[in-house]
């Protein structure tokens, strides 16, 4: 008897905690996954952004499907009236947890980052480890394109940031919160890499480098590689040696791995402040214009040391003179000094510090051929 | 007087026992005395009763037939005559001589050959299994088990079976607490009839609404030898081939005999890999639905379309499709035990492979779903106790329902009543679930 | 049973991280949470010490019955006293995870409904649990978890994104005079061991004093990953904006080639039944210290049970009570003021072990 109504009372309290539930429940094929968020510049002068949003649409087959996906997209004052609005246009519920890539129009990046910056780092449901980038001409370009080898719509990109597809030198790739961290963090500016749209694909050579609000400058495709051994992201790169230091004629191309970079910053009341970067590069000839013999080496050597030492002072200081810091010198001078001011004072020595780059490299072979 | 009492008792029993066409009683004379047998044909094995009383009977003298008949192993004098009946109900044989009742037991076994195990099957180990006769069984747990410390203690259980039923242990290691408490609670048992191992079982535990096994069901008898080396009680019953072993823990549960028998790597990885079929069998459905209805971040995005795209012609909620499936994947396995040998075979077949095939067809379940299904079902069967193996069956519908309702969320909260409810739980005094056991003698 | 000990203390070292530690620490990540984290170990290992010596100078007794010695109007007070305090430490993690689940894991349903069925499970899961067996559950659960856990600190630590140079940055910070919050905080970490209180009853054999020597060193790591890996991750400037430092550093993390990329809801996940298994021991000692007072007098075992039940409900009802009244950031207040008060209380309660711990020896 007691058991029973014990048994009961337990049934019945199992059934008002079930109905605490509140209907969280959503089938996956009732969401709508958007993969990249596009941010652009509106058309319409009277709104101030484009917001653009990939959506994925699954594959009905499982074997041999082609990617499909619509782009939703919308002009308002913000991203969230802009995504609400979004919602209104498409059948089920957007889902944004897998929006791994978000790309700015360049025309955004020029103003002001930091307001379409908020909306992301703010809401829980975007990754934190989405990739950043810039889109060139705009947004729109790189999320309308079709290529033909993707199964999975924006899955090119994916692979061109992430490590498990290619692996390039020219692509400099930035989570989103690397790039806030860049943004908020005196003494280290951010980055973010272009995406150029192509005929039928896209391609990712340059990076932008910004101050703290807007995009600053554009950094070549060779400049590109050096801010990225500079910021120790990749271990291998070829470096192009010439013949001599003026000629246009290339000598041989090296291949470097196990490329290490060191940097400190010296401070001597006397002297002006000096910023001393070593670079050492392991490295194996990849081809040769000229022959090389295996027994000579130190000249082709001293020759590459000079030309990677002159470009990597002539990038600092391009940097330099437009007061950008990306690779974060200044905040390697916060990190070694105690005092308080020390922002500051790097702000009076970046200004005024020279560079002193020494390059080490010791070619380890030179290839299948002698 | 005595003559009067013993045709009485002659009356009673043969009232008691009516008129059944088995029932022999039988009043036999010789040149200097006579005698009346009672017995029961088919309980009583008619050919060592005529070698050993009639034979003898005829030949000797009233007095050496007397002393003879006592003298025999199998014979005793009862006084009550409710004791004489329930002897000859066992196949005894009741003789009435000069006024006094004698007992001399010759019962007739019939199921009493040793047949392999089927149940829990190892590939090189002992093969046979427990029969249904309880003196065969002792006769098999003694030749594992040559210990002079190994005690037996008899009990008869069932109001009206009246099963023998005995207790098995080693008296230098199992604690005398343990029997105690067993015999405590085998006292406590009051049932009508006693036929299986697992109705004591349930009889035994203080809680009546339990799910999983805290005693071992087994018929193995090197399970068993093993066991008592182990310092545990074992509970045998006559009739029926399995027999219950007490404590046991959950890790009993999850374990084979081929554990072992095979090397120690081999062994664990087995073990490894049963656990991992648990956890499979319990949690894949609940984390299946938690994950693409509650969280689909989990996924790789490939695989979160590729889920979304099998599930697009489904009409169904996803959770109702695992319901579903589930379900008809207990129906199957149910039809599949209950159904003869000969057709359990085409059963899983036509439910297995054809209705799987066309219910995905018919777009009614996805392929995912099979899949899922098709996993938990062959990983539930890893789980080598069957007990177990059913308990673990329903126990996934419970954190199926609060994930449903709760999210992965839900899933954490089950996972974790789950293991403290097991924990919970106690074996004849053992806990039932904790990590690192150890299994000294200290432990009593 | 000596295991169990460290299972407690790796309880608290897990568990700060929904407790506001990190949050305490990184807002004064400039202002002294540096000079605080070695205070912090001081001080923490210091109590920890302190009170395992004296509480083994006994054998297999919970606080309350050590109280008997004590006059009976101090005992009162004692007791509810402090198993209001343990009782608050329970119901802080609750509403703190409660909040994170309903941001992260369940966005759809409503606070209030959340942590009613977290109450009602915990309750449950309570109300027949003895001490000894609610040890092995936490074995259990903390055995699932702590491979997962390291994977993911693996991961934080491998990040090739992970700034030294912020975290240098904020380590040169470390002459500045922390705060009281800070300190306390701090302490935090190491107070896992207060729950001995209870369940020393069911500890057969003494605890091993030269065997926990790794403590300090673990706590330190443990600080030192708790405030040091957020900064790595989103800067020394960055970090003090965001409202749930760890949550948000979980999901700079992902594991490329593993089954799941995404590590933020697996680290959730991982956290919510960590904290779920946490606020069941800090209850279970709140309620035993309760229990044990009440029972003395009642002999009906009905009656008993009927006390039991309603020494939960109310536990559960002041939850909810909290929840309906309070909103995210007050619960943080209410968390700190916590802290705060608790470095006192149980720098008390040390004090009063050492006190009974001399009197048996005399």
């Amino acid at each position: 008897m007691n058991r029973t109504k014990r048994f009961s009372l337990f049934m019945i309290l199992i059934m008002l905690v079930l109905t605490l539930t509140s209907c969280g429940y959503k089938d996956i094929d009732k969401r709508a996954f958007v993969v990249t968020i596009g941010v652009d510049k509106a058309e319409n002068e009277n709104k101030d952004y484009k917001v653009m949003l990939k959506i994925a649409i699954p594959p009905t087959e499982a074997k041999g499907a082609k990617q499909e996906f619509i782009v939703s997209e919308q002009e308002s004052n913000s991203i969230t009236d802009a995504v609400r609005m979004i919602k209104s246009k498409v059948d089920k519920e957007l889902d944004f947890s897998h929006a791994k890539a978000i790309i700015y129009g360049e025309d955004v990046v020029n103003e002001d980052i930091k307001g379409v910056l908020d909306w992301f780092i703010r809401r829980r449901d975007i990754q934190k480890i989405a990739w950043v980038g810039i889109g060139k001409p705009n947004a729109e370009e790189i999320l309308k394109m079709e290529r033909k080898v993707e199964l999975l719509p924006s899955n090119s990109l994916f692979l061109s940031f992430g490590k498990t597809g290619t692996e390039s030198v020219y692509i400099v790739s930035e989570y989103l919160f690397d790039f806030r961290r860049r943004l908020t963090e005196r003494g280290i500016d951010p980055i973010l890499p272009v995406i150029e749209a192509k005929d039928q694909f896209f391609q990712i050579k340059n990076v932008a480098v910004l101050n703290t609000d807007k995009l600053k400058m554009t950094l070549s495709a060779e400049e590109t590689k050096f801010l990225n051994i500079m910021l120790g992201r990749v271990e291998n790169a070829d470096i192009r040696v010439k013949a001599e230091a003026n000629d246009e004629k290339d000598a041989y191309f090296l291949s470097g791995n196990a490329i290490t970079v060191k940097y400190k910053v010296l401070t001597n009341q006397k002297d002006a402040p000096i910023i001393k970067v070593d670079l050492h590069v392991d490295g194996v000839i990849e081809e040769a214009m000229k022959r090389i013999s295996e027994k000579h080496l130190e000249k082709p050597t001293k020759l590459a040391e000079k030309q990677l030492e002159k470009k990597v002072k002539q990038l600092l200081e391009k940097l330099q003179e437009e007061q950008l810091d990306p690779v974060g010198f200044g905040l390697k001078y916060r990190a070694t000094h105690l005092n308080e001011k020390d922002w500051d004072e790097w702000k009076e020595i970046y200004a005024i510090a020279e560079f002193q780059v020494h390059a080490d490299i010791s070619i380890e072979g030179t290839g299948l051929l002698k | 007087m005595f003559f009067q009492n013993k045709a009485k008792t002659e009356d009673w029993l043969m009232e008691q026992l009516g008129s059944s066409s088995d029932i022999i009683c039988r009043n036999i004379k010789s040149a200097n005395q006579k005698a009346t047998i009672i017995y029961i044909n088919s309980l009583c094995d008619e050919v060592n009763l005529h070698k050993e009383v009639l034979k003898p009977f005829y030949e000797a003298s009233p007095q050496e037939f007397t002393n003879y008949i006592k003298s025999l192993p199998n014979a005793k004098t009862v006084k009550q005559k409710e004791d004489i009946l329930t002897a000859i109900l066992q196949g005894g044989a009741a003789i009435s001589l000069n006024g006094e009742m004698l007992i001399v037991e010759f019962e007739k076994v019939v199921n009493n050959n040793v047949g392999e195990a089927t149940v829990e099957t190892v590939i090189q180990g002992p093969q046979n299994a427990l029969t249904e006769d309880i003196t065969t069984n002792l006769n098999q747990i003694r030749h594992r088990y040559p210990q002079a410390s190994l005690r037996i203690k008899s009990k008869k259980i069932g109001r009206q079976s009246q099963t023998k039923t005995m207790i098995l242990y080693d008296e230098k290691l199992a604690s005398p607490d343990l029997i105690e408490g067993i015999e405590k609670s085998l006292a406590n048992v009051d049932i009508a009839v006693l036929s299986a191992a697992g109705q004591l079982h349930k009889q035994l535990t203080t809680q009546k609404r339990t799910l999983f096994p805290t005693m071992m069901i087994t018929e193995r008898p090197d399970r068993i030898a093993y066991n008592l080396a182990e310092g545990k009680a074992v509970i045998v019953i006559d009739g029926t081939p399995f027999v219950l072993i007490t404590p046991s823990v959950f890790y009993d549960f999850m374990s084979s005999m081929e554990d072992v028998y095979q090397s120690f790597w081999i062994s664990r990885f087995i073990v490894l890999l049963r656990y991992m079929g648990l956890a499979i069998s319990l949690l894949l459905p609940a984390f299946y639905i938690g994950v693409t209805a509650y969280n689909p971040e989990f996924f790789r995005v490939q695989l979160a379309l590729g889920i979304a795209g099998s599930r697009a012609g489904v009409p169904y909620p996803a959770f109702l499709e695992v319901l579903f499936m589930l379900l008809m994947m207990e129906l199957l396995t149910e039809a599949s035990v209950r159904l003869p040998k000969s057709i359990g075979s085409t059963a899983t077949t036509v439910g297995g492979l054809i209705l799987g095939q066309a219910a995905v067809e018919a777009g009614l379940v996805s392929n995912v779903m099979i899949i899922i299904v098709a996993a938990v079902a062959i990983s539930n069967f890893v789980i080598p106790i069957n007990a177990m193996s059913f308990a673990m069956r329903v126990a996934k519908y419970i954190l199926l329902i609060l994930t449903i309702f709760f999210g992965m969320v839900g899933l954490v909260m089950g996972v974790i009543g789950l293991v403290a409810y097991l924990a919970n739980l106690s074996s004849s005094g053992q806990p039932y679930l904790k990590l690192f056991f150890i299994r000294s003698k200290d432990s009593k | 049973m000596n295991r169990y000990f460290y299972y407690l203390l790796i309880l608290n070292m897990l568990v700060n991280v929904f407790l506001y530690v990190p949050n305490i620490l990184l807002r004064e990540r400039f202002e002294g949470a540096v000079l605080a984290i070695p205070i912090g170990v001081l001080i923490g290992t210091t109590l920890l010490f302190l009170f395992t010596i004296s509480i083994n100078k006994f054998k297999g007794v919970g606080l309350p019955e050590l109280l008997e010695a004590t006059p009976k109007w101090f005992r009162f007070i004692f007791v509810l006293f402090f198993s209001g305090m343990w009782f608050i430490a329970g119901a802080i993690s609750l509403l703190a995870f409660n909040n994170v689940t309903i941001r992260f894991i369940n966005p759809e349903i409503s606070d209030v409904n959340m942590i009613t069925v977290f109450a009602i499970f915990i309750v449950l899961l309570l109300v027949r649990i003895p001490s000894d067996r609610l040890l092995y559950t936490l074995e259990i659960i903390l055995v699932l978890n702590l491979p997962l856990i390291g994977l993911v600190m693996y991961q934080a630590y491998s990040h090739d994104y992970l700034s030294i140079y912020s975290m240098l940055e904020v380590a040169t910070h470390y002459k500045e005079i922390p705060s009281w919050s800070a300190i306390a905080a701090s302490t935090f970490v190491f107070s896992g061991y207060t729950n001995l209180v209870i369940f020393y009853r069911v500890f057969k054999e003494k605890i091993r004093i030269r065997r926990l020597w790794f403590v300090p060193i673990i706590g330190f790591v443990n600080l030192v990953t708790t405030i040091f890996i957020p900064i790595g991750m989103w800067g020394a400037d960055g970090i003090g904006d965001l409202t749930y430092p760890w949550i948000a550093t979980a999901d700079t993390l992902q594991i490329e080639f593993g089954p799941v990329e995404r590590v933020v809801t697996m680290f959730i996940l991982l956290y919510v039944s960590i904290s779920m298994i946490s606020v069941a021991v800090h209850w279970h000692v709140a309620f035993e210290t309760l229990k044990s007072t009440f029972h003395i007098k009642l002999k009906s075992e009905r009656i008993k049970k009927r006390l039991d039940w309603i020494i939960l409900g109310s536990f559960a009802l002041c939850v909810y009570i909290l929840e309906l009244n309070l909103k995210q950031n007050d619960i943080f207040v209410f968390g700190e003021n916590w802290l705060n008060f608790r470095l006192p209380c149980e720098v008390f309660l040390v004090l009063l072990m050492i006190g009974l711990s001399k009197k048996v020896k005399q």
